[in-house]
């Protein structure tokens, strides 16, 4: 369904997002993941042509056969929430202030032609209620600040999925929320997928719950892909030292409380001060001298793809918790 | 919304009463003796003191304070001397034609000043955004009665385009009074000359008040546009497939109105004040001409009644757009109590 190939989105001479690649399969469950400042927010960003200003996309980003940068403005509109779907975290500033819920909703199918006025308004009540919100008509009345966080959210949902895209990408859908809000925000996600093989690409820094949802996991690190693969292989066998340490952080795990939280010493690089060779070698306790020299590039370890010269071999995640 | 409004209608009465009292104290303590005036030069010492007793002027001044206020509360601002007719006789003839050039510059003001903001926020920076800023710079660089000869001297004297000044050519046949507005009176007539006729004495007055505030207003709504532009909620809008034209129209330029009708607020005091200064300049039969030409002649009723004009109407437009402020942003709806 989507193939993104060598994809860069650069501010001037620096590469924010740094040659990406991989693929999202029809109706999977796609994770992204990596610290803030890793590019997964701009790779997202970038299926839909909506960077920031002053940044540019080169590469090769194609949906459904179609290629994205080649698009003009106008063609990418007509996709942008009638194929693909987007939901952003924070709803509260994410959702105009001055327009009511189910006006808002009802904006996406006005603006793709598939219904106007009062056809529009009642499908939004059904989507507000497709996405479990309790008195769907009263809530379309109401104004962004006068409904729960978790409900925000459900509205956003709500809002992308108003056009029944094929595709839907999360930014961060979670972070704004607590705990139990978070998971039923998930659960949802999941139960949308079931039942209406909506593929999804969720990005995130914190995957708490998620694992069990995603079918596969694209690691992040400074710009570049440090490792993809299905989620049992990422979870139970990390080739890259980079993913294990997500995970010994708590990141990543199930049952983070067995065992002694670990922190990754030092800070992801800035844009501008990136190492030479593996730009996590400054961190990896792995690390040798030809991680400092040269960028290794993505090659199958074990079940994954992972771009690291020293892949770890034979560990166990779960022998490490126990 | 009861609670609201009336809380703002109290502190409007309340700036009125200051104001009321301020004047008063002001034209009380100018050195100068309107019984002497209005008796002329060959009047006895009997002659001005018979003119004081008729006009209360030989009361204690807080008598004199009191009668007056008695008198603002039932519409009575005294009588003018130089035309010895009631004030509010006075105001009632001359307050139309100042309100029309007050509101037709009003909204040549907002209409202007937010298309060109508009303008200038599609690229911050670029060549437009540079030249709407110099020219309402240049505008707003210049005094308004500077600017009002300037305008005069190019388009009635080098180009002949535009009336001096004046309100309605002399030959002219005026319309029958209806709202005293004659752009809408010579309508209302069916005179579409006589309209144009109007409407050509208006350009130049209101031109000068308008260019004056120009760049203030400007800046103050293009800041605002752009400001909005980069919120989070745009970018939703633009994942929704929503194109540039509706996002400015439906999200950007309606959470901007807030800030954007802050300023025009504030503005609007400014506008008054320069109505009057242009009416004498252009020669417009206003209050603030009948008020400026008392003031020559010790003739101190009408300018007490300006002043309390103009706050009024001041205060009435704030409390108006007060009441848009919740209807634009439903936040301040639960906020305020």
């Amino acid at each position: 369904m989507l193939q993104i190939r060598d994809l860069s989105v650069s501010f001037g001479r620096r590469r924010a997002v740094d040659g990406v690649s991989f693929d999202v399969e029809e109706g999977e469950f796609f994770l992204v993941i990596g610290e803030s400042g890793s590019g997964k927010s701009l790779t997202g960003g970038a299926i839909l042509g909506l960077n920031p200003s002053g940044s540019t996309r080169t590469g090769s980003i194609r949906f459904k056969g179609r290629e994205m940068l080649e698009l003009p403005e106008r063609e990418l509109r007509h996709l942008r929430g009638d194929q693909i779907g987007i939901v952003y975290q924070n709803p509260l500033s994410a959702m105009n202030p001055v327009i009511r819920v189910g006006d808002q909703i009802a904006e996406s199918i006005i603006v793709h032609g598939k219904g106007s006025g009062r056809a529009a308004a009642t499908r939004a009540i059904e989507l507000l209620e497709r996405v479990h919100i309790p008195d769907p008509a009263r809530v379309a009345q109401a104004f962004p600040h006068e409904i729960s966080g978790g409900m925000r959210q459900r509205a956003m949902i709500a809002m992308a999925l108003a056009c029944g895209p094929s595709l839907l990408i999360a930014d961060e859908p979670t972070t704004a929320l607590d705990v139990t809000i978070k998971a039923q925000i998930l659960e949802l996600f999941a139960e949308l997928r079931r039942e209406r093989s909506l593929t999804i690409i969720l990005i995130t820094h914190d995957m708490g719950v998620v694992t069990q949802l995603a079918d596969r996991v694209l690691v992040m690190y400074a710009g570049k892909v440090a490792e993809v693969g299905p989620v049992e292989t990422i979870m139970n066998q990390p080739a890259h030292p980079y993913t294990k340490a997500l995970m010994l952080s708590g990141a990543m795990s199930d049952a983070p409380f067995k065992s002694v939280l670990q922190v990754i010493p030092g800070s992801a690089p800035t844009l501008d001060a990136r190492p030479l060779g593996c730009r996590f070698n400054p961190r990896c306790a792995y690390a040798q001298d030809d991680c400092r020299a040269t960028m290794p590039s993505l090659r199958p370890i074990a079940g994954s793809l992972a771009a690291c010269h020293h892949p770890l071999v034979g560990f166990r995640h779960s022998e490490l918790v126990a | 919304m009861t609670v609201f409004l009336l809380r703002r209608v109290g502190w409007a009465i309340l700036v009125l009463f200051v104001v009321a009292t301020l004047t008063f104290v002001l034209s009380h303590v100018v050195p100068a003796d309107p019984a002497a005036f209005l008796a002329g030069q060959n009047a006895t010492a009997d002659t001005v003191a018979r003119i004081r007793a008729e006009y209360g002027l030989d009361q204690p001044l807080l008598i004199q304070y009191l009668s007056y206020l008695r008198g603002l509360l039932h519409g009575d601002f005294g009588i003018s001397l130089r035309t010895g007719r009631p004030v509010s006789e006075d105001l009632a003839s001359f307050l139309p034609a100042t309100l029309e050039l007050l509101f037709f510059s009003f909204a040549i003001y907002v209409a202007t000043s937010l298309f060109l903001a508009i303008i200038a926020a599609k690229r911050p920076g670029g060549r437009l955004d540079s030249g709407i800023r110099l020219f309402t710079m240049l505008g707003s660089g210049m005094p308004v009665f500077w600017l009002g000869m300037a305008l005069q001297f190019l388009f009635f004297y080098k180009l002949g385009l535009l009336p001096l000044g004046g309100r309605f050519p002399l030959r002219a046949i005026a319309p029958p009074t209806v709202t005293g507005f004659l752009l809408v009176d010579t309508l209302l007539a069916g005179q579409p000359g006589a309209f144009l006729s109007a409407l050509s004495c208006l350009i130049l007055p209101s031109a000068a008040i308008v260019l004056n505030l120009l760049a203030v207003g400007t800046r103050m709504s293009r800041a605002a546009l752009i400001s909005e532009s980069g919120k989070q909620y745009v970018r939703t809008a633009r994942g929704k497939g929503v194109g540039p034209r509706r996002i400015l129209y439906r999200h950007v330029l309606r959470n901007a109105m807030t800030p954007i009708l802050a300023s025009t607020s504030i503005q609007f005091g400014y506008m008054i004040s320069w109505v009057i200064l242009v009416e004498v300049i252009f020669d417009w039969p206003g209050i603030g001409l009948y008020a400026y030409q008392s003031f020559q002649v010790f003739d101190y009723a009408p300018v007490v009644a300006l002043a309390l004009v103009s706050t009024a109407v001041f205060s009435i437009i704030n409390v108006l757009l007060d009441i848009l402020y919740p209807i634009i942003d439903p936040r301040m709806r639960s906020l305020r109590a």
